[in-house]
């Protein structure tokens, strides 16, 4: 039996207390992991989704709801804008790249992006199986998408109205599976992406599948397709969850647009000349994600905030059961004196005692906040959705480990310092 | 007569005052190696504190205590801390047993801080000859009184110390407890050979030990 041991068998001893101790701390632990796992890999997700687009353009509205529709996919979009924004964007010598997206319908909650296949290309995707869409109802599906629908190469499904996925049917406009894609990390993954072409075929501005296969297949660019067919691409702007649909006699639209500058001279000129632009936005996913950011940051904060006080009355509360305990142990630790054990030595085991339960706090503390991660990940699918993983390990835990402990340590430190002051031969006259 | 390099205890002149009044006073004292003293004296008359000064625990106001030929209030706090544990095991009326630990668990413990490390047969044999054998995973709570004194009798040995230091192990035990008590000290001392000190104010030992030291209240100045 050394001091280290008897560190455990004072713990052993007052179990209740202990075990009190350990679930405070473990709660202001978990709360902490919880608030990193999900802030950290939140700003990752969104990071990583943005990476490589300078600007969106879109209907006026909300910028952040223009962002959160386009690049992320989880807000219904601000409205349609006519398709020629995207030829003048491209003869714009400042602009790199322009993706269209046409939006508005879903399968099964699982949204249906018309657009190019550099979209595609954008996020890296990758064949797992098949090809990339090359006529209109062609798509290819992400892989969270293929995991959750259980579809294959060749399947056949019909998108219906609106995001949620439970809008009315486009019974006779079945899409096909043309190519599944490698999981990517991205939003990519929980999407259906298809020719732009196709979504305007489904709502009317096609006369069926593969009627304009020539058409997509020799060209990416949907909007030169079909303003030259006369197709129609109505503005339901009004209709929030249904934008990339149109009113017949309407000139062809796209949701929004996807753009990366080719010089630093764009972002200076652009987005101010496209917001004069009557029905023109332009957002910046970088200004757009911080103020979202530090938003949400107000909410992490005080949680973080309430986490790190449930820390603080932890220790106080480590503080006073070991003060207390050792008032009770003075006896005990007079005769560890008389049996030759020296003051630091006591010292340091009475110091080991709040780390050992500060430890197992901040590790019981890890362990349940992965577990309420991971509960929380497999409970809502949107947490899933947004790649939130109970497997990661950030850094910032460490920290909060070592914090945990280092304040177990501290709380401890008061009392045990009394061991220095202590008179034996007093002390075992007073406590007989 | 034993020799000074026998003599284990050496007192001489002790003298020892709280806020200016004698709490205890000793002209001089010896006790050889193996040999069973028995210090009797009334209430305040400064056994506990002779005591006290021999373990080191507390530093006289006058004169000198030698252990195994070292002055203990000459020696640095760590050194004379270390002379105690290796050289002196205490049991102390109260017993004074670690309450987090069983009977084992607290003879492990003294060993430990002791010699550096446990010795778990030497242990084992100890427990089974103060009667414990049976008790040895029991928490001090859960012992008897008679049981609680041998387990700290066990603890004082255990180390094998060459002074055991015993305050007042017997006021609060009956007659037969009493010398049983005494007896067990006696027996397990005479089987290690340390050098027994028995502090008390129990005449009923007298008759067990071959020496007895009377100690007397310090004379007031009037």
């Amino acid at each position: 039996m050394t001091l280290a041991g008897l560190s455990l068998a004072y713990l052993k001893d007052r179990a209740l207390n202990t075990a009190l101790n350990i679930l405070l701390l473990t709660l202001s632990v978990a709360t902490l992991v919880i608030l990193v796992l999900f802030s950290s890999q939140l700003s990752e997700r969104f990071a990583r989704d943005a990476q490589g687009i300078d600007l969106v353009v879109g209907a006026k509205g909300s910028p952040l709801q223009l962002i959160l529709s386009s690049i992320y996919q989880v807000d219904v979009p601000t409205g349609n804008i006519p398709l020629e924004t995207v030829d003048m964007l491209r003869s714009d010598p400042t602009v790199a790249e322009v993706i269209p997206l046409a939006l508005g319908d879903s399968f099964r909650s699982y949204r249906i992006v018309g657009t190019e296949s550099a979209y595609v290309t954008h996020f890296g995707g990758e064949m797992a199986q098949g090809r990339m869409f090359d006529a209109p109802y062609e798509a290819v599906i992400g892989a969270q998408v293929a995991r959750g629908t259980g579809a294959g190469l060749g399947q056949k499904f019909e998108g219906s109205h609106g995001l949620a996925g439970d809008g009315h049917a486009h019974e006779e406009t079945p899409f096909e599976v043309v190519g599944i894609l490698a999981p990517t990390g991205t939003v990519l993954d929980r999407l259906i992406v298809t020719h732009v072409a196709s979504i305007w075929a489904a709502h009317g501005f096609g006369t069926g599948p593969h009627e304009d296969h020539e058409e997509a297949a020799h060209d990416d660019h949907a909007g030169h397709d079909h303003e030259q067919d006369g197709h129609g691409h109505a503005d339901e702007a009004a209709h929030d969850d249904e934008p990339a649909h149109h009113a017949a006699g309407a000139e062809l639209e796209v949701t929004a647009l996807l753009v990366k500058y080719r010089s630093s001279l764009a972002a200076v000129r652009l987005p101010s000349f496209i917001n004069r632009q009557t029905q023109l936005q332009a957002a910046a996913p970088a200004v757009e994600m911080t103020r979202l950011l530090s938003l949400l940051g107000i909410g992490i904060d005080a949680v973080r905030a309430f986490a790190v006080l449930l820390m603080i009355t932890s220790g106080l509360s480590i503080f006073v059961a070991l003060y207390s305990a050792l008032r009770q142990r003075e006896g005990d630790m007079a005769m560890l004196r008389v049996m030759g054990a020296r003051p630091p030595a006591i010292f340091g085991h009475i110091v080991l005692e709040g780390v050992l339960l500060a430890a197992a706090g901040a590790i019981l503390g890890v362990i349940v906040g992965h577990g309420v991660v991971a509960f929380a990940a497999a409970t809502f699918p949107q947490l899933q959705d947004m790649g939130l993983s109970a497997l990661r390990f950030e850094p910032a835990e460490a920290v909060i480990v070592v914090a945990a402990i280092a304040m177990g340590g501290l709380a401890a430190l008061v009392p045990a310092l009394k061991v220095f002051r202590v008179d034996i031969a007093q002390t075992l006259a007073d406590t007989r | 007569m034993t020799t000074p390099s026998e003599r284990l205890i050496e007192v001489q002149g002790l003298r020892h005052e709280i806020g200016g009044r004698c709490v205890m006073d000793v002209a001089s004292f010896s006790a050889g190696r193996g040999e069973h003293t028995l210090l009797i004296g009334p209430s305040g008359s400064g056994k506990t504190t002779l005591i006290n000064v021999i373990t080191g625990l507390i530093t006289p106001t006058a004169g000198e205590v030698r252990i195994d030929g070292q002055s203990m209030s000459s020696l640095p706090p760590a050194k004379r801390d270390q002379l105690r544990r290796r050289t002196i095991g205490v049991v102390f009326q109260t017993l004074r047993l670690i309450s987090a630990l069983t009977v084992r668990q607290n003879l492990s413990l003294a060993q430990t801080l002791a010699l550096g490390q446990a010795e778990p047969k030497v242990i084992d044999e100890l427990i089974g000859q103060v009667g414990l054998g049976h008790r040895a995973d029991a928490m001090p709570r859960e012992l008897s009184q008679g049981e609680g004194q041998r387990a700290a009798i066990a603890r004082a040995l255990c180390a094998r110390p060459a002074i055991v230091v015993a305050d007042e192990p017997t006021s609060a035990l009956d007659d037969a407890n009493a010398l049983a008590m005494a007896d067990l000290l006696l027996s397990t001392a005479e089987a290690t050979g340390a050098t027994l000190l028995i502090a008390t104010h129990d005449n009923r030992l007298r008759d067990r030990f071959p020496r007895t030291l009377a100690l007397t209240p310090p004379q007031v100045a009037a």
